[in-house]
């Protein structure tokens, strides 16, 4: 499970950490007493908002807590989190929270002058510069005032677009970049989205999985299922020719031809990943693979939205893992 | 939210193949699983609740009500819904409303509602659909079909109505007795038997030659458009094209119409 | 300074004049029958497009306007919408729905609208005008005395108007929509509903009625609205599919067919009108210059 995943690295961490720190997650049960004078919260990492975390002032306050005098209470019901002297509380359920260098997928919602927005399923949408992007006919090309004219040519509302989390905005808005071959318009496939706190992250998240097709794994929860095509970077071109290369077929609207067995199997693995969802398995790729897999015992794919299947191929992969 | 350009492509041909392949791959004729519950409010005289895998949830109590019956043609069966996150008194609100009204007004005779000579219940079915990421008239009517399943009205005591009906009928301007019930909820009788079943109205959508039931909001997106067909006891008796989309390609042959019919689906 | 006591006229204004008499365009749609159906278009020059039909008692006006800019968020296709209004003078159904809290007409009327709308969609070509929006305003000035069993037929009216309506307002379409009646009787026959009067509607032969929308140069239906209309408890009720389906709609689509002819007629004379109408102007322009040159 995802949030078991979580509780797990910190149990982790705690294991090198000093005595002083082991004041603050102590599990052991003899440790009891009132936790607002010991400042000790007893046995678990689980905190409801108004719990106690620590009434040691040393600690500094992050996300999803707050203070009153020298004690810090969390705000939200999530799992303690520290970053050497940042105490944080991660809500086990909510809508993503962008930080630098997460992949993600996102729908353009509106076309601004200079700038499109991007519905990334956090709280606010996120912001794609028009200078963000690459254009047709040279990534390093300067952006003129007529491809200010032609935003809508480029990427219009609806479009589906990965990109990578370049900064955070003091109000917790995301900007977004597609500078790179591997981010851009999505086409070819299937959009589907899980709850973000499935994903587990990784190094990469364009995965390339038996039987044909890519999934492009949303930090954000969003996902990309498409026909595996040869990316223009992996065509052997070399950096300066990438210019050239990179022409008006990245924002193409057109699909290519998709044989009804790729279809198949990419709603195959849509099932699965819903059934990886079922279940509240954290999604990565071993896990999408195994949840395929375990989905051939059912030969047509239309059986796997019945309960049953979903819970007995959650089971599989979890079972496997172990 | 509209789908992007390439999404919409991709669906609209996946589902126009032959054999189709939607994107939940189920069979053309393939509901997805449901979760559902009859009799949950206590205070109606009949009441269901339905939950969809995707999060799609509704519950409709009915309420029977003793009204005098007149000469003219009195509305016996009165539907209402709610919709959350939809304005009331939107098209949707009118569409599902009217729908089942008129599937249930022509289905339903009225010597079912009929109590005794001048005295007829009236049918309240109030809906609240509490979410829907599908097209909900699927969902809505096959609440309504279970909650009346599920209806029961209280029986009717004959001793003193009967005579009081036969002494009257002399003197018509003198009022009658207001029909006595039995108290016990025990003995009450079901609206719906043997000779009666509730109708069920269902959306299809088309695509291509292809055509579906139960179809998720993204097949209502992109399909060339949908039928609305109401069944009773086994029989098509109701028949109408709608538009889910805006700009819908919705034309088809007469012979394309008949495979249509012929999707015939008892739930 | 303008004159502040009298409430100007608009600069627009004419004298009112009362056009001639409506003289039958066309009629006899359906060979047998000796309907009469009454169809004018540009009867409002403020309107880009409108039509005007009579058929028995009923009474259809339909206002065409757009297409026109809408500031609204981007789309890349005209926005159809469409509105039906009964006048409170138009039948019993308002007195009704009055009595019954406003339940039954303006229900009727929404679904009206609804199936108006499906019929209309796939015959306009709404990726010609982005950013647009086109209203499609049915008016019902005079319905059937009562409406009961006559839904259909109205329906096909208004449908068969608004369709050359839009024609008349230069919006481009694939092909001119129009719809016709059906009613199947006891026995499975199925015959055209065009002249049914309140007074027959009464009559417990009919079963199932329907309407049909069609394309008719492309052989294509846009809408299909049939219904089990068995009121009475002992006719047993007939199931609308297979054969049974493909003999309604066969027969309310030769129907369309020739209603079609009608609206071709129709439309195809008041194109004529316009032409000598404009001939006319330039006649009187030549001849004006003529006279400043002598």
């Amino acid at each position: 499970m995802a949030d078991g995943d979580r509780s797990d690295e910190v149990d982790a961490e705690d294991d090198d950490d000093d005595s002083e720190d082991e004041r603050l997650f102590s599990l052991d049960p003899e440790a009891d007493g009132d936790a607002r004078i010991t400042g000790v919260v007893k046995g678990k990492h689980i905190v409801t908002p108004g719990e106690l975390v620590t009434s040691d002032a040393t600690w500094m306050r992050g996300h999803g807590t707050y203070s009153v005098g020298n004690s810090t209470y969390s705000s939200v019901a999530g799992t303690i989190t520290r970053v050497n002297k940042l105490l944080s509380v991660t809500p086990l359920r909510g809508r993503y929270v962008p930080e630098v260098g997460d992949h993600v997928v996102g729908r353009i919602i509106d076309v601004g002058t200079r700038s499109w927005h991007v519905d990334i399923g956090a709280k606010q949408a996120a912001v794609l510069m028009l200078g963000s992007v690459n254009l047709p006919g040279g990534v390093q090309r300067r952006k003129s005032e007529s491809d200010e004219l032609q935003m809508r040519v480029f990427l219009k509302e609806g479009d589906l677009l990965n990109a990578e989390v370049q900064a955070i905005f003091t109000d917790g808005a995301a900007s977004l970049h597609t500078r790179s071959l591997s981010y851009g318009k999505l086409r070819n496939g299937y959009f589907l989205n899980i709850p973000s706190s499935l994903i587990i992250r990784s190094k990469i998240h364009t995965l390339e999985l038996p039987g044909g097709v890519d999934l492009v794994l949303g930090v954000n929860g969003y996902l990309w299922l498409r026909k595996h095509t040869q990316q223009l970077g992996e065509q052997g071109v070399s950096i300066t020719r990438l210019a050239e290369e990179a022409g008006w077929e990245i924002y193409s609207d057109e699909n290519e031809y998709i044989s009804p067995s790729i279809r198949e199997t990419i709603a195959r693995y849509a099932n699965a990943i819903k059934a990886l969802e079922f279940g509240e398995v954290g999604v990565n790729e071993p896990r999408v693979v195994a949840a395929y897999e375990a989905s051939l015992e059912f030969k047509n794919v239309g059986e796997m939205v019945e309960n049953d299947a979903k819970r007995r191929i959650a089971r599989q992969v979890l079972a496997a893992r172990s | 939210m509209p789908l992007s350009l390439s999404e919409e492509s991709y669906l609209a041909s996946s589902l126009s193949l032959r054999p189709p392949c939607r994107p939940d791959g189920r069979d053309q004729h393939q509901f997805r699983p449901l979760d559902a519950s009859a009799g949950i409010l206590p205070a109606t005289n009949g009441s269901a609740r339905i939950r969809l895998c995707d999060g799609g949830e509704c519950i409709v109590g009915i309420k029977a009500e003793v009204v005098e019956s007149r000469k003219e043609d009195v509305a016996l069966v009165e539907v209402q819904c709610d919709i959350a996150g939809v304005q009331s008194n939107s098209p949707l609100h009118t569409f599902l409303c009217t729908t089942l009204e008129t599937a249930l007004r022509n289905t339903l005779p009225a010597s079912r509602l009929s109590i005794i000579h001048r005295y007829t219940y009236k049918l309240f079915i109030d809906g609240i659909i509490l979410d829907h990421v599908s097209h909900p008239l699927t969902l809505f009517s096959m609440t309504v079909y279970l909650a009346l399943l599920d209806t029961r009205l209280p029986k009717l005591i004959p001793s003193a109505d009967v005579a009081s009906t036969t002494t009257s009928t002399s003197s018509s301007d003198q009022p009658i007795g207001l029909p006595q019930f039995e108290s016990d909820w025990q003995e009450s009788v079901p609206l719906c038997d043997k000779a009666w079943s509730p109708p069920l109205v269902q959306l299809a959508v088309l695509a291509g030659k292809n055509v579906f039931v139960d179809p998720t909001g993204e097949e209502a997106g992109v399909g060339d458009g949908a039928i609305v067909v109401s069944w009773h006891q086994g029989k098509v008796v109701g028949l109408r094209t709608v538009n889910t989309r805006d700009s819908s390609k919705q034309v088809f042959s007469a012979s394309r119409d008949v495979t249509e019919a012929l999707t015939r689906v008892v739930s | 300074m303008s004159d502040r006591r009298r409430i100007l006229v608009p600069p627009t204004a004419r004298p009112l004049t009362f056009a001639p008499a409506p003289t039958e365009s066309s009629q006899d749609s359906s060979s047998s029958s000796k309907t009469e159906i009454y169809l004018r278009t540009s009867l409002f020059p403020d309107a880009s497009g409108s039509a005007y039909l009579e058929h028995q008692k009923h009474k259809i006006l339909v206002l065409v306007n757009g297409p026109r800019p809408q500031r609204m968020s981007f789309s890349s296709t005209a926005k159809l919408l469409v509105d039906v209004k009964f006048l409170p003078v138009s039948s019993d159904a308002h007195v009704l729905g009055i009595q019954q809290g406003g339940g039954f007409d303006t229900d009727l009327e929404k679904s009206l609208a609804d199936y108006i709308y499906a019929s209309l969609v796939p015959a306009i070509r709404l990726e010609r005008y982005p950013k647009s929006g086109i209203s499609v305003s049915v008016v019902v000035v005079s319905g059937p005395p009562r409406w009961k069993g006559l839904v259909k037929q109205v329906t096909a009216a208004c449908v068969t108007t608004a369709g050359a309506a839009l024609v008349d307002a230069g919006i481009e379409v694939l092909d001119v929509v129009t719809a016709c009646a059906v009613k199947v009787s006891k026995e499975g026959a199925v015959s055209l509903d065009l002249d049914e009067t309140s007074e027959d509607s009464e009559s417990v032969d009919t079963v199932a009625r329907g309407v049909i929308s069609s394309m008719a140069s492309r052989d294509e239906i846009t809408g299909v609205w049939v219904d089990d209309d068995t009121t009475s408890e002992s006719a047993s009720s007939r199931s609308i599919e297979g054969e049974a389906l493909v003999a309604v709609l066969k027969a309310a689509n030769s129907g369309a067919v020739e209603i079609r002819k009608l609206v071709n007629a129709v439309l195809a004379r008041s194109l004529d009108e316009l032409l000598v109408e404009k001939k006319g102007k330039k006649k009187i322009t030549k001849r004006s210059a003529e006279s400043m040159d002598s």
